[in-house]
């Protein structure tokens, strides 16, 4: 079972070591590739095939930046399927949110995602809020599985975007395994 | 050719020119023998079926701006996109001007297929690069033409304006004019001319957004000298827009029972008041086509227009119409003069316009071009 997993940074922030665990979990099951933005950095454990692409367009705020390096890294996606056939891709955060939908969809594979905390818990303090809470909103919906690394967040997934309750995991190696086999991809 | 378009308002939506150019464009190309399909927005997702252009509408999010509603619905449309190609499996994917950058390129890169990419105007051009929003904009414009293996400009001056803007490759770059569906125009009027002028009265159009760029202000700076030659003027203003700030202006200088302003009409009733005019001004600042002129054409009336952009194309100086100076009442007054003070001449004008019309901007042969576009983009020749 080959995994696609799409985060928008690997820096070694929470978000980005809860990647790292997980894709070493995911490594027993197949191939695992990683694709982010950026440059190679010390963080990047060296197990993980780690993918960066490059953007250089400077946008006038983060939710039009993010929906344009999506697609760099969506498109980078789509070259690894050509040699790796992807089984599911696993998108973290809203950040790598666009990406992973469209190529779920193009792919014909299952999304899964896992949510760090949710544009409410930041404190939906700016004016592109609402439609990174519309995307969160989207990236919910279209995701088969949901792992979250708290329960606050957990709770907002839930009061916030209104999602079912029973499609949320703890991201807890015990889970992802009961979640990777219940997808029943070899 | 399967062909995807995507642009952002489309009939019965229509803002600007860019919903009458696709419309008119989509329809002649599924005559030609192509399959196209719309991507557009809507405010609810339908599909529906207009003379043999499959067309879908697809909703944005609550966004907070009209960037981040383009991003937003660019994603949707892409996602549309993913599913019609499962069937369709498009060859080439054409996106219309800035908001539709987001949607074009998701496409290009997620069904790997060409981008042809036209632009109608450009930011620089509309409102100049002076704030952070309008430089995001001016950069999608940019990007657009990056990522698109071929772009495609709506006049002469304005390819030109593209290319040196954005320093876009001569191999890559083309210029196609917009079209007009001339049979629209052979209608019996709709409506009467006494609905908008008195029947003694001389009907000079203005048709466009109320807005600086398309030059009204300088329109109405002619208004009293012209009034004063011929008292039997009247100007009928067509457009949504600044309608207020225009209004005060024609009436403090007190020729406000001289001017009638419409607001937004339906095709057929403008199309009607293009053949009733006199004359129809265009006194654009900018303007990278002009279409307003061969509509003008089309209905065989004299347009007196600003010498600037596509306006040095589509008006032929003394023998479709005339020419003003930009920015000029005086030259405005002057040119408008002429024609108002020889109607049999201003016929013969709007006649020529009408032949060049049929010879040069016929859609059958404009979108024949176009189609020759997405071949290059697709490596066909």
């Amino acid at each position: 079972m080959n995994t696609l997993i799409l985060i928008k940074d690997v820096n070694g922030d929470e978000p980005s070591q809860n990647m790292m665990y997980v894709a070493n979990i995911l490594k027993e099951f197949g191939n695992v590739h990683v694709v982010t933005y950026g440059k190679r950095n010390d963080y990047v454990d060296k197990n993980i095939n780690i993918h960066f692409v490059d953007f250089n367009l400077q946008a006038d705020n983060i939710f039009n930046w993010t929906m344009l390096v999506n697609n760099e890294i969506k498109k980078r996606a789509i070259e690894l399927n050509d040699k790796t056939n992807f089984d599911i891709v696993h998108s973290h955060d809203w950040t790598s949110g666009s990406a992973g939908i469209s190529i779920s969809k193009l792919l014909d594979i299952p999304l899964i995602s896992t949510f760090h905390s949710t544009e409410q818990q930041r404190g939906f303090g700016s004016y592109v809020s609402q439609i990174i809470s519309d995307v969160e909103w989207w990236l919910a919906y279209e995701s088969r599985d949901i792992f979250v690394t708290n329960n606050n967040t957990r709770m907002s997934l839930i009061n916030d975007l209104k999602v079912p309750g029973d499609k949320i995991f703890d991201s807890t190696k015990e889970n992802i395994i009961k979640v990777i086999n219940e997808l029943g991809v070899k | 050719m399967k062909i995807l378009m995507t642009t952002w308002e489309f009939p019965p939506m229509k803002v600007g020119g860019i919903a009458s150019h696709c419309y008119d464009l989509s329809r002649e190309l599924v005559k030609q023998g192509h399959d196209v399909h719309v991507l557009t927005f809507g405010n609810e997702e339908k599909d529906e079926e207009i003379d043999g252009v499959h067309i879908h509408r697809i909703p944005s999010g609550n966004a907070p701006d009209t960037i981040t509603w383009s991003m937003f619905l660019g994603h949707r449309m892409e996602k549309k996109a993913i599913e019609l190609n499962k069937e369709e499996k498009f060859e080439v994917v054409h996106a219309h001007d800035w908001m539709m950058v987001p949607a074009g390129v998701a496409i290009k890169k997620s069904l790997r297929i060409p981008l042809v990419f036209t632009l109608h105007s450009t930011e620089y051009g509309r409102v100049g690069i002076n704030s952070r929003y309008s430089k995001m904009i001016n950069d999608l414009e940019w990007y657009g033409t990056y990522e698109a293996n071929d772009v495609i400009t709506v006049g002469k001056d304005f390819y030109d304006e593209v290319k040196s803007l954005f320093g876009v490759p001569d191999k890559k770059i083309h210029y196609i004019p917009n079209g007009v569906d001339i049979e629209r125009f052979d209608i019996k009027p709709t409506v009467s001319k006494n609905e908008f002028a008195a029947g003694w009265e001389k009907m000079i159009l203005f048709v466009g957004r109320l807005t600086y760029q398309k030059g009204l202000e300088f329109l109405i700076g002619a208004m009293p000298e012209i009034l004063k030659d011929h008292p039997e003027s009247k100007f009928v203003i067509v457009g949504r827009g600044e309608a207020d700030r225009y209004k005060n202006m024609v009436n403090s200088l007190g020729i406000g029972d001289k001017t009638y302003f419409t607001g937004f009409l339906p095709e057929k009733t403008l199309i009607s008041l293009f053949k009733l005019a006199d004359a129809v001004a265009i006194p654009s600042i900018y303007e990278p086509f002009g279409i307003v002129a061969l509509e003008a054409a089309a209905a065989s009336t004299p347009a007196i227009g600003s010498y600037t952009g596509g306006l040095k194309e589509t008006i032929i100086h003394e023998r479709t119409g005339l020419h003003n100076y930009i920015k000029n009442s005086n030259s405005i007054k002057d040119q408008l003069d002429r024609v108002l003070s020889d109607p049999g001449w201003g016929n013969w004008l709007g006649r020529n316009g009408r032949k060049n019309v049929e010879k040069n901007y016929k859609w059958e042969k404009i979108s024949r071009w176009t189609a020759g576009v997405y071949g290059k983009a697709m490596g066909l020749w």
